[in-house]
């Protein structure tokens, strides 16, 4: 089965600076820079795709990546999405 | 002792030290000088999702672009001023979150309406301990945190509730 990958924006502020995605954890004052993939990434976690779904999405924008790296990369970002506690449960 | 010539209410155009500015000035300095303490305690042992709250109503960075023209900030400014100094007069640096955060408090606890602004130097313009920056806005004047470098607002934190405009 798979999940939806939402966003908690109670958790966080974002703000777009010239080609990056800088976001702000709330809780842990934690600044994170987002560029190229993982900014694609986060742009793509809309709460309605779930991982495969936006390495789907990402695999047209990058289309020079083998898919399997993309999923790898999707995953590890998610995971680093999570541990910041950015994505709701 | 002289006065502190850099109040402007410490000295009166015609050289003399009133009293009453004197000793207002003081007592702001003092006051700047605990809530600089506390500030930097704040920041430096408490994590920030315990005291977000206080600093009031999370406001859109967005919003901040729309100030009126600047209407006198007097008693603002001078509470600025009296943090630059009690800041000046700690051991340490005082970076600029606790200046903010003191500013915010000595405003607030007066009832005058300000923004903490949060921001970050473009990618470009980054490398130096000042990429991520905290300033203090009122109607749109910089009272404290000015800096010559460009920081986008991230995020603000109002004391003003959300219907009333800024007096």
């Amino acid at each position: 089965m798979t999940t939806a990958i939402a966003k908690d924006p109670a958790r966080f502020v974002e703000t777009v600076i010239d080609e990056e995605i800088v976001v702000m954890q709330l809780d842990s004052g934690d600044f994170f820079s987002l560029s190229g993939s993982a900014r694609a990434i986060w742009e793509a976690i809309d709460g309605h795709r779930d991982e495969a779904a936006i390495c789907a999405a990402l695999a047209g924008e990058f289309s020079d990546a083998d898919r399997a790296d993309l999923a790898t990369d999707v995953t590890g970002f998610v995971a680093r999405l999570r541990a910041a506690d950015l994505l709701a449960a | 002792m002289p006065p502190d010539s850099l109040d402007p209410d410490a000295v009166s155009p015609d050289g003399a030290a009133p009293p009453h500015g004197v000793w207002r000035a003081r007592a702001q300095v003092a006051e700047a000088i605990a809530a600089l303490v506390a500030a930097r305690l704040t920041i430096a042992t408490i994590p920030l999702a315990r005291w977000r709250g206080a600093l009031g109503r999370q406001v859109d960075p967005a919003s901040l672009a729309k100030a009126g023209p600047l209407p006198a900030n007097l008693a603002a400014r001078r509470l600025a001023s009296a943090v630059d100094r009690g800041a000046g007069r700690l051991p340490g640096e005082t970076r600029c979150l606790a200046r903010a955060l003191a500013l915010h408090a000595m405003l607030r606890r007066r009832r005058i309406g300000a923004i903490l602004v949060i921001g970050v130097r473009p990618r470009a313009e980054r490398g130096s301990l000042d990429d991520l920056h905290a300033w203090v806005l009122r109607q749109g004047e910089t009272l404290i945190g000015g800096t010559d470098t460009r920081h986008v607002p991230l995020v603000g934190f109002s004391t003003e509730p959300p219907s009333a405009p800024m007096p």
